[in-house]
Parts: C-alpha cells; sequence; structure tokens
C-alpha cells in the first residue's frame, strides 16, 4: 500500500498511544484497591484514601481509554492520508 | 499510636504499603512528549502525587507508630531483640514473611514468587535481626511449611533447593545471634508433623534438610530436639519413633543429602528419619547436647529405648560425646558446663550400658570412638567407678563427690558410673582401633598427671604415707589393667587376635599430652576401699592355670614397666629422688620421656630400672604393679581355653 511520512508519522503516534495506554491498564490500582479495604485497616483517614484510589484508578482507566481513542483517530487519519495518496497516483497513471 | 484509627493489621498495612509503592513505580514509567498524550500523563503525574501524599503519609504513619512493634513483642520473647526492630526493619521482615506466605499458598508454586523470595533472601543487607523478625512473622509452623512444600515436586526444583538452602541458613544465623519465642522451636516440630498426611509432603526430609550443615543457636536446637522426642514417646512409647516419620512421598529435598558408605545408609534412606539429622545438629552443640541429655526422661529415650537403624549408634553416641567430652568441657570453663558435662557422661553410660541388645547390632567405628572419648574426658570418674564399684538402683544421669586423698578442700564432683553400664560402655570403648587409641591416650595424660601430683605434694614435704603412695600406683595399674581385660575381650567378640590388640594397647603408650588432655572434677582421685593389692592379687592368681598367667604376665610386665617408668620420672623431675643416672637417660637433667626412654639400648635401661628402684626409699611395690594388672587380664586367657 503506498504511504507517505504523513502516514507513517500518524501510524507511529498512534502505537506510541496504545503502549501508554497499555502502561497505564498494567498500573495496579486494582489490587491496591483491594489490599485498601476494611480488612487491612479501618479509619477516617483510610476511608478518604480508599475513596481517593477509587476516584483515581477510574481517572487512570479513562486516562487509557482516551489514549486509544487517540490512537484510532490517527491510524484513520494514516488511512485517509493513504487513500488520498493512492487517488491521487490513479489519477496521475491516466 | 497515631490518632483517627479504629484498627487495622499490620501485615496487611505492610502488604498493601508494598503494593503502593508498586503503583508508584509503574506511574512513574508513564511519560510523553506527544501532545496527544498531555492529559494522560498530565493524570498519571497526580494520581502518583496521591499515592506518595496522603495514601503513602498514612500507612507509614502507621508503620513508624510503635504498634508494630508492641505486635511483634506479642509473640513473645521477642523483647530481646536489643534494640527492636526499626520499622524499616519490621517492614523488611513483613515483606519477607509475606513473600513465603505466597509460596506455601494452595494454589501451587508461582514462578514469580518463588523467583521473588529468593532474591529477597539474598540481599546482603538482611541482617540476623531482620531474620528473627521474619521468622517470627511467619511462624514456626508457617517456617515447617515452606521447607515441607519445597521439597514437593514441580518444574522449578533448583530454585526451590536454592530457596531451602537461604532459609535453612537464614534461620541458623538468625538463632545464633537472637533468642527466639520460647515456643518457636516446638511449634516448628509441630508444623512438620502436621504434615506428615499431606499429599506430596515429606516433612522428615524438610526436617532433615534443615537441619543438615548448619550450626544452630543452642536454645532453639534443644526446644527443637525435646519436642521431638516428646512428639515420639507419645506416638511410639516402645523406641520404634521413626515410624512416626515415615514418609509417603519422595522429596526433591533428597537430591542435596550425600551418599552412604559402610557403616551408614545413603542421606536419601536417612532423611526418613530427622531424628538423625537432629542428633547430627547436636553433635554440633554441646549447650544444646547437655540441654537434652541432662533430663533423664530425653536421655533414657534416646539412649536407651530409641531404635536407629541406619547409621550404627553414629548420631547419638556423637551428640553425646560432644555434650559431655566436647571442645568447650576443659578446666577453666563455668563450673555448670563442668557438672553438666558429668552428668551427661553419667548418662550416656548408664543409659547406653542398659541399651538392649547393644552389641548385636552393627555399630558404627565412631560410636566406640566417641564412648572413648567420654570415658577418656571424664577418666577421673571412671578410675573411681573402678576401684570403687557401685551399682546403681536405675539408671540416671547424676553426679557424686569422689573422695580424693591427694587434694584438699571439698572433694570434687565426677560422674556416677553403674558398675555394669561401665563395664559395658567401656566394651564399647575399646571395640575398635579408634577407640582404643583414644582410651590409650587419655590414659597416658591421666597416668602422668596423678604422678606428678603426688610427685609434687612430697616435694612440698606435704605428709604423704608411704603406703597412700604405693597404693595410688597400684590404683594406677588398676585402671590400666580394666581396659587391658576388655580390649582383650572384645577382640576376640569381633575375631581379631587379642594379643594384637593388647600388645597395641600397653605398646602404644606415650605417657605425653595426647589426643585428650582434659579432665573433669579436678585432680584424679585415689581409692581407700583397695589396701594390700599385692596380696589380694597372689591370693587370686593363685587359683589360676599356669599358662593363662603366663600369657597375662607378659603384657603386664610390659604395662608396668611403662607406668613405674611415669611414677619414676615425676619423682625424679620433682626432686623426690636423685640417684646418678647413665646421661643419655637424660635430657635437661630430666629424665626423657616415655617414646625416647623405650628406645636407649637394653643395658642402659636396666641401669636405669634397677638404680631407680633402689634409690627412691619408697616403699613401692613393683611386684604388686603387675600383679594388678596381670589379674585383671587372666579372665579372658582363661575364657578362651
Amino acid at each position: 500500500m503506498p504511504s507517505d511520512s504523513t502516514a507513517d508519522e500518524y501510524r507511529q503516534r498512534a502505537a506510541h498511544l496504545r503502549r501508554l495506554a497499555a502502561r497505564l491498564d498494567d498500573v495496579p490500582l486494582a489490587d491496591v484497591e483491594s489490599w485498601a479495604g476494611p480488612d487491612t485497616w479501618r479509619s477516617p483517614g483510610a476511608d478518604d484514601c480508599r475513596q481517593q484510589l477509587a476516584t483515581d484508578r477510574q481517572r487512570i482507566a479513562h486516562a487509557a481509554d482516551d489514549l486509544r481513542q487517540r490512537a484510532w483517530m490517527f491510524e484513520r487519519q494514516a488511512d485517509a492520508v493513504d487513500a488520498a495518496a493512492a487517488t491521487l497516483l490513479a489519477f496521475q497513471a491516466r | 499510636m497515631s490518632a483517627g484509627f479504629i484498627g487495622y493489621d499490620l501485615v496487611r498495612v505492610l502488604q498493601l504499603r508494598t503494593r503502593v509503592i508498586t503503583a508508584i513505580e509503574a506511574l512513574r514509567g508513564v511519560t510523553s512528549t506527544d501532545d496527544a498524550a498531555a492529559d494522560a500523563s498530565t493524570t498519571a503525574r497526580g494520581v502518583r502525587a496521591n499515592l506518595e501524599g496522603p495514601c503513602l503519609a498514612l500507612l507509614d504513619r502507621i508503620i513508624a507508630s510503635d504498634a508494630l512493634l508492641t505486635w511483634l513483642s506479642s509473640f513473645g520473647g521477642f523483647d530481646t531483640l536489643a534494640p527492636a526492630l526499626t520499622p524499616a526493619q519490621a517492614t523488611d521482615a513483613h515483606r519477607l514473611a509475606a513473600l513465603a506466605r505466597a509460596v506455601i499458598g494452595d494454589d501451587g508454586h508461582d514462578g514469580d514468587e518463588l523467583a521473588a523470595l529468593h532474591q529477597a533472601l539474598g540481599v546482603a543487607s538482611l541482617t540476623p535481626r531482620v531474620l528473627v523478625g521474619m521468622f517470627i512473622a511467619l511462624g514456626g509452623e508457617n517456617t515447617a511449611a515452606l521447607l515441607v512444600r519445597l521439597g514437593e515436586p514441580s518444574d522449578d526444583e533448583d530454585e526451590q533447593i536454592a530457596i531451602a538452602t537461604s532459609v535453612r541458613s537464614a534461620l541458623a544465623t538468625a538463632s545464633r545471634q537472637h533468642r527466639f519465642p520460647g515456643d518457636f522451636g516446638a511449634v516448628l516440630v509441630d508444623g512438620f508433623i502436621d504434615r506428615l498426611d499431606d499429599e506430596f509432603a515429606n516433612p522428615a526430609a524438610a526436617m532433615s534438610f534443615l537441619f543438615t550443615n548448619e550450626a544452630f543457636g543452642a536454645e532453639l536446637l534443644a526446644v527443637t530436639t525435646r519436642r521431638v522426642v516428646e512428639h515420639e514417646r507419645a506416638a511410639y512409647p516402645d523406641g520404634a519413633g521413626q515410624v512416626l516419620w515415615l514418609p509417603a512421598y519422595g522429596s526433591v529435598l533428597n537430591r542435596t543429602f550425600g551418599d552412604g558408605d559402610e557403616h551408614t545408609a545413603p542421606g536419601w534412606m536417612l532423611s526418613e528419619d530427622p531424628m538423625y539429622a537432629v542428633l547430627d545438629a547436636l553433635s554440633r552443640n554441646g549447650e544444646a547436647g547437655r540441654a537434652v541429655f541432662t533430663d533423664d526422661v530425653h536421655a533414657r529415650y534416646l539412649l536407651t529405648e530409641r531404635l536407629y537403624h541406619y547409621d550404627g549408634l553414629h548420631a547419638v553416641t556423637a551428640a553425646a560425646a560432644t555434650a559431655a567430652a566436647g571442645p568447650d568441657v576443659v578446666p577453666g570453663a563455668a563450673e555448670a558446663v563442668l557438672v553438666d558435662a558429668s552428668k551427661v557422661a553419667s548418662a550416656f553410660v548408664n543409659f547406653l550400658g542398659v541399651r538392649p541388645y547393644l552389641f548385636d547390632q552393627p555399630l558404627h567405628p565412631d560410636a566406640s570412638t566417641a564412648a572413648a572419648t567420654i570415658l577418656g574426658v571424664h577418666l577421673f570418674s571412671v578410675h573411681n567407678a573402678v576401684l570403687s564399684p557401685e551399682p546403681m538402683d536405675a539408671p540416671a544421669g547424676k553426679t557424686i563427690a569422689i573422695p580424693d586423698k591427694f587434694r584438699t578442700g571439698p572433694a570434687p564432683h565426677g560422674a556416677f558410673l553403674d558398675e555394669a553400664a561401665l563395664d559395658t560402655v567401656s566394651n564399647l570403648a575399646v571395640r575398635r582401633d579408634d577407640g582404643l587409641a583414644t582410651v590409650r591416650a587419655a590414659l597416658d595424660v591421666f597416668q602422668q598427671q596423678r604422678a606428678a601430683v603426688v610427685a609434687a605434694l612430697l616435694a612440698e614435704g606435704a605428709v604423704v604415707r608411704d603406703s597412700d603412695v604405693n597404693e595410688a600406683m597400684v590404683n594406677a595399674a588398676r585402671l590400666e589393667a580394666y581396659f587391658i581385660e576388655r580390649a582383650g575381650h572384645q577382640a576376640e567378640a569381633i575375631g581379631r587376635d587379642k594379643d594384637e590388640v593388647i600388645s597395641f594397647f600397653v605398646d602404644t603408650a606415650t605417657f605425653g599430652l595426647g589426643q585428650i588432655n582434659r579432665k573433669v572434677g579436678g585432680v584424679p582421685v585415689l581409692s581407700n576401699v583397695l589396701s594390700g593389692a599385692a596380696g589380694a592379687a597372689k591370693e587370686q592368681l593363685a587359683g589360676y592355670e599356669a599358662d593363662a598367667a603366663r600369657e597375662a604376665e607378659q603384657y603386664a610386665r610390659a604395662a608396668a614397666d611403662q607406668l613405674l617408668y611415669v611414677w619414676y620420672r615425676e619423682l625424679h623431675a620433682a626432686g623426690i629422688i636423685d640417684p646418678d643416672l647413665p646421661a643419655s637417660a637424660l635430657a635437661g637433667g630430666l629424665l626423657v620421656d616415655w617414646e625416647r626412654y623405650r628406645q636407649l639400648p637394653d643395658d642402659v635401661r636396666q641401669t636405669v630400672e634397677a638404680t631407680l628402684r633402689e634409690s627412691h626409699g619408697l616403699p613401692i611395690s613393683t611386684g604388686a604393679v603387675i600383679d594388678a594388672i596381670k589379674v585383671a587380664q587372666l579372665p579372658t586367657y582363661q575364657d578362651l581355653e
């Protein structure tokens, strides 16, 4: 498939964002949250910490989703660039 | 304790902290220069800040509070760690314990957990204090469970053996340097026992592995040994304690045990019965052995009742020998050590001496040496028992005051040795060449020391009756004779030439500082029971056949010659006798030692002997000394007619 430097750049950025998302997925916040339950500690401070952990876990999950969405967009843009380039080549060949 | 806490589980708090740190490290890796990732990077930094801030701070406040140390102290014994664990050390200890628990878990081995534990145990900064904390946090039962688990089959056998070795080393190191809670060793043994019926488990091999090749602290080792004995006695009062351990499965750890030899079964077979390894560990720790063998119940079980099918009594006799006559049983040692060592010597003789079928099983040569070593170091007590034989109502380990004519002050204490039991154990001692040589070396030192004591008293002008001196020499001869007689009997019993053995025993005397240069309980003692030994000997001789008497005479004369020379030499050194002697018999103004003397030409020796006998002015009866030795040998020769 024909491709130009702009399409490659989009794809590289997409791959980078997906790797970053995967790293966020690997942050063991769910494990931390499960160990931070009332069978480990019970106090107002512990409650605050647990609540913050839950919020942060959701933030991290959203951040990972956001990265994947951006990556998907970059990939689509790369495909569009490739498609445009192919159309141009076909036109020039006539 | 920090304010605001209602309650928490400290182990879980420590584990939570470990996980928080892991999460922080993971978030640290989420960085990017791509504008599209800016929001995600910001989120990651924010979450990391939250973890590093309020959450971690809260955890560290709990860990830094005195609650953790208070909790650790509740296990008992932990307060002996001075100072107690710092929070950081406590964290390390609990992290290790948590890793160990993960390996023990029922879900099968996880390679990551094994590797993590292995790596954590290998950290150079681990101090014995942290290791103690780890084992206390883990508990004796889980420590046993960990070792049993590490012996179960898996794909990581090399790693398991490496970890088990690290655990063993860590426990040994920690036990040498710190006290464990009083019941740790007992709970450890209980932990092995509890897993005897587990599928794929081999607690016997795991426990054998634990006590192989490592030096443990005396307290932990003694507690452990006593617990093993208690379990075995409860399960098999008839002494068949090894049946308790019989494994249904093999063990990965069996790969670490050595080969056997003609006297001892291979290691994998010995590992079926952990008592061998426990006793082997005791043989490296006299203090622990004394804590065990001074208890009559345990001593009776181990020495009289317990069956040992695989090592010919090697382990149990070695353990007792270290306790009764090991390197820490020396003149100048603490009184308590010497008293306990004498009690162990007494227990060894009195309990082993009544062991059923002692000579009907293959005996390890080292068992003979162990018996000889104990008798040699406690020759003071043996001498008393030979000259004043006394039966014991029931076997026990006890000490008695032994009077000494040549010593002022209170009578020293020594081991009380039952007459019949001493006979049996003496036979064991001289049954093999190494034992025979050990007894010989001990006798050399003993005889030389006793002669020196009497000579010194005479030199100081002390009031010493001539008859006492003569009696002392005759009694010295009786002690020689006691072992010569048994050497002859044992030679025949195991199919050797009695003359060869007796000759070896008599001819290898050096009367110098030999292998054993120790005595327990003060100066040698002289019996006041014997009187007119020469006359009594002659009466006995009158009834014996001439041939037997002639054979016994040969060795009696040789033994008497060297014994008398030792006495004359000490008297000469002390200035009691001062005859004109050939120059070749002197060195530095003193008579040469026995080794050199025996190499002098016959005519020189005859001159020296005649001069010494004529010059001493003491009523020493050479004939009585010879007879005392000869009489003891006669039964040997007559039995063989």
